[in-house]
């Protein structure tokens, strides 16, 4: 089946998103480079406590991260593409790889969050107070950027998942189609978001 | 239906979106790899440069964003004096403590 043959085709109201959206997600942006000027300054006054701070971070873990928010990103894209061309089975395949991306992202983040803890490496314990003062800045920044974004990710997954069903149900034709466009910017964003948290804690750090 | 010419458009955005997709991921290997062999400042510069390059593909062509719509512009501007600002503050910070 072709996608001019499908049935319940989603009209796109508009090609472009409404500035609320663009607001929306610079102060997303706003926020997360609030806590990127907090690390590079107090980088620079404990260069050698973040250096041995980020040595004890799963690079490997990380680097799959990123793999896995390229391709979610991806993946949302293709989705958006499908719609417009009509083919809302192949909307809803992508779109579902893109939740289940996501959700392995996430579960990738709370093992490595796991094995942070088992070191000991929480805000608290005892291990931290034999810490110097830039490990435990570090950490703490550490824990702000990647839970904040850790819960961006998760309301990626629960506005992907809506924009499926939505899809899928083919009901609501017009609010699904911009939820899709809009959607796509959400996710997009939480992934740039990462490739500024990845160098700025694994690499640089 | 749609015409001829916009499927045709949207076919060839698959693979842009394809190929964009690998350069994002060849810009995060290289990051990974200059945290081998590069160290100090030009690694600081080489690797938020990548993420910079990754972050404008990811809004020009994953999110089609364009140049010609005042907020869009007000918006970067904003963003560039912000790098700006940051970077001023990353490298020329006097080191008090």
């Amino acid at each position: 089946m072709n996608g001019t043959e499908q049935t319940n085709p989603i009209s796109l109201p508009s090609e472009r998103p409404g500035v609320l959206m663009w607001v929306f997600l610079f102060t997303e942006l706003l926020l997360f480079g609030i806590l990127f000027t907090d690390f590079a300054k107090e980088k620079y006054y404990h260069y050698a406590g973040f250096s041995a701070a980020a040595e004890e971070l799963n690079l490997i873990l990380a680097a799959l991260s990123t793999f896995i928010l390229l391709t979610a990103s991806l993946t949302t894209a293709l989705a958006y593409n499908a719609v417009r061309e009509k083919r809302n089975d192949i909307a809803f395949f992508l779109l579902a790889v893109s939740v289940l991306l996501t959700l392995f992202f996430a579960v990738n983040r709370i093992v490595e969050y796991g094995q942070l803890t088992d070191m000991g490496l929480v805000s608290g314990t005892e291990e931290m107070v034999k810490r110097s003062e830039g490990e435990n800045i570090f950490f703490n920044l550490y824990y702000w950027l990647n839970i904040a974004h850790f819960l961006h990710a998760a309301a990626g997954i629960v506005i992907l998942s809506i924009a499926a069903w939505l899809i899928r149900r083919s009901a609501e034709k017009t609010n699904a189609a911009r939820l899709l466009m809009n959607t796509g910017l959400y996710v997009h964003t939480v992934t740039i978001i990462w490739l500024f948290i990845f160098p700025l804690c694994y690499i640089i750090g | 239906m749609i015409e001829k010419s916009t499927a045709q458009n949207i076919q060839l955005e698959y693979g842009r979106y394809i190929l964009m997709w690998l350069a994002l991921v060849a810009l995060s290997a290289l990051s990974i790899a200059l945290s081998s062999f590069v160290r100090g400042d030009i690694q600081i510069i080489a690797v938020i440069a990548a993420a910079v390059i990754q972050a404008a593909i990811l809004l020009v062509v994953f999110m089609g964003l364009r140049l010609k719509d005042a907020i869009v512009r007000f918006f970067i501007g904003f963003i560039l004096l912000y790098l700006i600002f940051n970077t001023v503050l990353f490298f020329l910070t006097p080191a008090a403590a």
